[in-house]
């Protein structure tokens, strides 16, 4: 059975709950009184999905105006972002159209998975964001539209489900350009790998 | 019976209901307060001061020698404390009578007992003062402005705006409920821009003290206007402190044993816990550009909130050191080797830090670079005010401005294990260096663990408190012991009476006493020993060190000092466990 990694970034404006979804997540608990994140925290969790294991390493980032310029660093080596909002207020919605719009740019591939999430149907009356708006929006970007709630668990699962889905099948290309890799390069260049890795 | 502040307008001032007048203190006159005292003639360097008795004790190489004695008239050490809260230094009780020989608008109010008793024997002294030519007296005539507080209260400037804004604070409900709660809390911090821009306030909304900002910042503009700068004022009660900083002003309104000189330290430490989440460049850049800049959105308030807490109690802060987990020091030999071989494999780490709560075990650093006490304090507090550190890796900038206030720095904070109280700090430059800094945090955990070096130390965290009658010397009920060249310092537990919470408060309030003595700008004392009413207190300040300690009020002069010599040995021979020294890479 084969083993993958897959780096996964939670964006999203502050206090709409991404500590919590990814809390929910990696041990299944939810705080009543999450602080506000500092810089990013990094948690990884190894579930299996049919025959495949899959190794989530999540970097939860803070919502706060002052970390957003450290935030490409994040999501730049990912293959997944879920961008989160929360479905009570309207301005976080309209953050996320600035969150998929810099992930756009910088990580413009095929393979990339984006999800789109909003956080706190446990408050259902309080709604403002109606859900027909948010699932128009992700068709035209092609992204997936998940409604969750950290506290009562609800549906949060099923987005790295849906991650691990949808990861792109292993490329047996990039296989066969590994093993060339190993058999070819000349000794100098061997050293200068193991330089690197020192 | 804090009727004068800065709420209150101009007339409350006029009332007689006023104990004693509120003294400003500025830059200039501080500074021609020791211009005063330079020129009375040096007094002896071993000299003490004593409210009641002198002594005479003289530093040497094995500790502290009495020369010779001379009590009061009547012989015997008298406890009479005339300052309940406070005891008052006979240099300090001096500058208030010259001062109080000032106050043309002086008045008492019969009803006060024991304050006056003593305003009336200060008055007494101040008769023959008051003729004499006084230096202070000439710069009241320079700037008679800030001598009378009368004139000081209203908004100084033209009558015509004077009074719209004392209808505003009357009118606001609002205002009377910061006004009841100034009263009620005894230390008020408030943080604000330079326009006035509400940041912080440590009670309370702070977009409800607006009204009182406007005043805050006009008593500094009133000051600077002479080209001068406002340090802080007092009235009977309160002590308001200013802090003007780059494009911040910092207030703190104190009802408690802390003198104005330790209240501005804590201010300045918490200009620079600002600084560690924007960098000193970002937050004058973005003021110059944006004067009404809305800072709050890039703060988190807990930071102050946990670091102004643990300022009020914990004496870290006021002596600038740092407390360490005394062990044996072939476990700290073998940490340090641990640390320094995970570090070396990855040249990118600066500095390792291995913490519990906020006592340290370990720290590795650069071998060209050091953090300052004061940078390493702030991480702490970093750390204390985050619960949420604890169920993840960590990766966060960070500046320490004593290291550079204009970067910042990239820290991996995680927790040994989820049980443990112990958390480990790696520092880069770097900001892509997370999972290089991730392995070598990997790699130290798995090699204590591996080694069983973790058990010893969560060991050495059990039993790292000691109290007195471990240490053998019962004459000594608490004390406080700072290296200055390692910036460490050391303590026993609080020991009886010190159990409740009221008396430690107490304790430390003499032990603020003692570093105001030893460091006031006017007349610092080297060595003090005071007999009070419930302890006998004694400080002494050496180039190596500087020791605070607290002995029974009957204790006699001769024991006292056996007991410091005592403490002098013991000290000298456990030191090795008690401080630990910084290992390089």
């Amino acid at each position: 059975m084969s083993m993958r990694e897959v780096k996964v970034c939670l964006l999203g404006e502050a206090g709409v709950g991404k500590s919590s979804i990814a809390h929910r997540f990696v041990m299944d608990s939810f705080n009543e009184k999450q602080e506000s994140t500092i810089g990013a925290a990094f948690m990884s969790k190894t579930v299996k999905y049919n025959t495949q294991t899959v190794k989530f390493q999540m970097w939860d980032t803070a919502g706060q105006e002052k970390y957003k310029g450290l935030a490409p660093m994040y999501y730049r080596g990912a293959s997944a972002a879920i961008v989160v909002y929360d479905i009570t207020s309207f301005n976080t919605y309209n953050v996320v159209k600035d969150w998929v719009r810099d992930v756009r740019d910088t990580c413009d591939t095929e393979d990339f998975i984006l999800i789109i999430v909003g956080n706190k149907v446990d408050v259902e009356e309080k709604r403002n964001v109606p859900r027909e708006t948010a699932e128009k929006y992700c068709v035209s970007m092609g992204a997936h539209l998940f409604e969750c709630s950290a506290l009562s668990g609800k549906n949060v699962f099923e987005i790295f489900e849906k991650i691990a889905e949808n990861l792109p099948s292993e490329n047996p290309m990039l296989h066969h350009k590994r093993d060339t890799i190993n058999i070819r390069p000349p000794i100098k260049e061997k050293k200068k790998e193991c330089c690197k890795t020192q | 019976m804090a009727t004068n502040g800065p709420h209150r307008s101009g007339n409350t001032n006029q009332s007689s209901r006023l104990s004693r007048p509120t003294r400003i203190f500025s830059k200039q006159t501080s500074e021609d307060a020791n211009n005063e005292t330079n020129n009375t003639p040096d007094k002896p360097r071993t000299m003490t001061t004593a409210l009641y008795g002198r002594f005479d004790l003289e530093e040497c190489d094995e500790g502290v020698k009495i020369n010779h004695v001379w009590d009061s008239e009547s012989g015997l050490p008298t406890s009479r404390l005339i300052n309940e809260k406070r005891p008052i230094s006979p240099s300090a009780a001096r500058r208030d009578s010259h001062w109080l020989a000032q106050q043309a608008s002086f008045s008492i109010d019969p009803d006060m007992d024991s304050d006056v008793a003593l305003m009336e024997d200060i008055l007494g002294e101040t008769q023959s003062i008051k003729h004499s030519p006084d230096p202070l007296e000439e710069i009241s005539q320079e700037r008679p402005q800030l001598d009378s507080p009368n004139q000081l209260f209203p908004i100084p400037t033209e009558e015509s705006q004077e009074e719209p804004i004392t209808e505003t604070l009357s009118s606001s409900s609002n205002f009377r409920n910061i006004e009841k709660e100034l009263k009620l809390n005894k230390k008020n911090v408030f943080i604000l821009s330079e326009s006035g821009k509400p940041i912080y306030s440590r009670y309370g909304d702070e977009d409800h003290a607006v009204h009182l900002f406007g005043i805050m910042q006009a008593f500094i503009a009133f000051v600077e206007d002479n080209k001068d700068e406002l340090l802080y004022f007092s009235t009977d009660t309160h002590n308001f402190v200013f802090v003007h900083k780059g494009p911040l002003i910092l207030v703190c309104i104190a009802n408690t044993y802390e003198y104005p000189d330790q209240i501005r330290l804590q201010m300045n430490m918490l200009y620079n816990q600002i600084i560690s989440q924007i960098t000193n460049t970002q937050l004058n850049r973005v003021f110059q550009e944006y004067r009404n800049f809305d800072l709050r959105r890039w703060l988190t308030d807990r930071f102050l909130s946990s670091l102004i807490e643990l300022m009020d109690e914990d004496p870290s802060y006021l002596l600038q050191a740092i407390r360490c987990i005394p062990m044996n020091n072939t476990l700290r030999e073998n940490i340090n080797s641990t640390i320094i071989q995970a570090g070396n494999k990855n040249k990118k780490v600066l500095f390792t830090l291995l913490i519990a709560n906020t006592r340290l075990i370990a720290y590795v650093r650069h071998k060209s670079y050091k953090l300052g006490p004061s940078d390493i304090l702030l991480l702490f507090n970093m750390v204390h005010s985050t619960t949420s550190f604890k169920n993840s890796e960590n990766w966060t900038p960070v500046c320490l401005p004593d290291f550079d206030n204009r970067g910042y720095m990239y820290a991996h904070i995680s927790y040994v294990n989820e049980t443990s109280a112990m958390y480990l700090i790696l520092l880069s430059t770097n900001r892509e260096a997370f999972f290089d800094l991730k392995e070598t945090h990997t790699t130290i955990v798995e090699k204590l663990n591996s080694h069983g070096y973790l058990q010893k130390i969560e060991k050495s965290i059990r039993y790292a408190d000691y109290t007195m009658p471990q240490i053998k010397v019962p004459e000594v009920r608490h004390f406080i012991f700072k290296n200055f060249r390692l910036n460490q310092y050391t303590m026993p537990l609080y020991g009886p009476p010190y159990v409740d919470e009221k008396e430690r408060e107490r304790l430390y309030g003499q032990y603020l006493y003692l570093n105001h003595n030893l460091y006031k700008p006017t007349r610092p004392a080297k060595i003090i020993y005071t007999v009070g009413p419930k302890e006998t207190l004694f400080a002494w300040i050496h180039k190596e060190f500087e020791w605070y300690a607290v002995f029974d009020p009957l204790i006699s002069k001769p024991s006292a000092v056996d007991a410091i010599n005592k403490l002098c040995r013991w000290m000298k021979n456990t030191k090795d466990e008690l401080f630990l020294r910084p290992a390089t890479y």
